[in-house]
């Protein structure tokens, strides 16, 4: 049993303080402790009432943004300079500070079948990172997750209970007992928390996942690569090659269980090929608890 | 009669640093013009090759080059921000061809952005090169009727 670590995380960070109207901070101010204290995600709707989500329960708030109010909003998430994040918009997120993420859907703009810009936007869900532990702490909330992964680990489950907070967990545990730890953070969010000077890890950012994992192992000489939400063929090229040239992987995917992930043809191709010898389950009981559950796999 | 002289020094002198005083605040207008023409144009460049932020295109820029815009302590957050900061000569539809640039900057994707870039730094460098033409003969004209004024001031006086 694993017990994420999310006391005291009820500050909300300078850049959401600086890009969100008064009316939502001063609502946020106005929650309950053990939602404010829990609070993971913030979504916007055009002309709906703004939710406050966290693990077990959602709250509406009294604030109704305009179509304005949204532009605005972007802007400011996107610290005044939308172009900057237009890749990842024209994806459906912006890569904020503080390892928080922001959904972004509207009106695409379409070339063809790839979506070039956005208009109009209609819904924002501002994604708060679990808390990480300090440097200095001792122990951490994963150490199961940190032996098993030398071998080659997947972290799986379903969306929003912690795949990402657990595999910076792990990263930071690793790189903390001497293994070269390559991070490839292609959406801004895996590496948050790793800049301490204590931990040598070589982060990747903004890199495609398959490009950054081919660059790491011929540039940085890892022990272990991490990155997050593996899913296409090209990826698992990239990391069967990885385990080609000795380097443990530790990633993680969406899926509803153990099982679910191994029907995956592009995790059972990679459990095949021995990039992954274990696969490890989260799961939440809604009450910031988190059930880990690890199993070998041996597909060959 | 002493007075009296000493009045038309007075005038005349006067007339002269007036002059001087409005050539030299027409010469800061011309030198800004270029300096925004550059930033913009930097600006641009900068947009369109890393899509780097305007906070940190403004905080990368020389200090040299913001200073020639007229910002002695500028504000690099965001061009609003650096506007106001500034010490403009610039005429009224200078200034607000740059507010609206400002206003707007940053709200658009890559490439409208730097089609917007583009056209305020054409649009500044229009009104820079107009001025840096009509400058001469602007200076020659303040100090003609300054000084002319200055002398019809002193035959009235004498």
């Amino acid at each position: 049993m694993i017990t994420d670590n999310r006391k005291n995380e009820t500050k909300l960070p300078q850049y959401l303080k600086k890009a969100l109207p008064e009316e939502i901070t001063a609502e946020i101010g106005e929650l309950p402790d053990c939602t404010r204290d829990g609070l993971e995600e913030i979504r916007l709707r055009v002309g709906k009432f703004t939710e406050y989500k966290t693990s077990s329960a959602s709250r509406r708030g009294k604030y109704v943004p305009t179509r304005a109010d949204m532009e605005e909003i972007l802007f400011s998430l996107c610290g005044g300079s939308v172009y900057a994040h237009g890749d990842t918009i024209s994806q459906g997120y912006i890569q904020g500070e503080d390892g928080i993420r922001v959904g972004v859907v509207g009106h695409a703009v379409r070339y063809g079948q790839s979506v070039t810009a956005l208009q109009n936007v209609t819904s924002l869900n501002i994604r708060l990172p679990l808390k990480l532990l300090r440097l200095s702490g001792v122990g951490t909330p994963y150490p199961e997750l940190a032996q098993a992964s030398v071998g080659g680990l997947l972290i799986c489950s379903p969306p929003g209970v912690g795949k990402t907070t657990a595999l910076r967990y792990t990263a930071r545990t690793l790189a903390g007992t001497g293994h070269r730890v390559a991070v490839i953070d292609s959406r801004g969010e895996l590496a948050f928390g790793l800049e301490a000077p204590g931990l040598l890890v070589d982060i990747l950012d903004g890199y495609p996942r398959a490009a950054g994992i081919e660059i790491a192992i011929r540039t940085m000489c890892p022990d272990v690569i991490v990155c997050d939400e593996i899913g296409n063929m090209q990826e698992c090229d990239a990391l069967s090659g990885a385990v080609g040239a000795g380097v443990s992987v530790l990633a993680s995917a969406h899926a509803a269980g153990i099982d679910s992930a191994l029907q995956r043809k592009e995790i059972a191709e990679l459990c095949r090929l021995g990039v992954f010898s274990s696969v490890a389950f989260l799961s939440r009981n809604g009450n910031e608890r988190c059930k880990c559950e690890i199993r070998g796999v041996n597909l060959t | 009669m002493i007075l009296k002289i000493m009045g038309c020094f007075t005038a005349v002198a006067a007339s002269i640093v007036a002059a001087g005083a409005i050539v030299s605040a027409e010469k800061r207008r011309v030198s800004q013009l270029f300096a925004f023409a550059a930033l913009i144009g930097r600006m641009g460049q900068q947009i369109e090759s890393f899509n780097t932020p305007v906070c940190e295109i403004l905080k990368s820029t020389d200090p040299t080059l913001l200073r020639s815009c007229g910002a002695a302590a500028p504000d690099t957050e965001n061009f609003i921000g650096f506007l106001n900061s500034c010490d403009l000569a610039l005429n009224e539809e200078e200034k607000s061809t740059l507010f609206t640039f400002g206003a707007d900057l940053g709200r658009h994707f890559q490439s409208d952005q730097v089609k917007s870039c583009a056209l305020c730094s054409k649009q500044i460098s229009d009104f820079a090169n107009d001025a840096q033409i009509l400058f001469p003969k602007k200076r020659k004209m303040t100090y003609t009727l300054l000084i002319c004024s200055a002398l019809a001031l002193v035959i009235i006086l004498i």
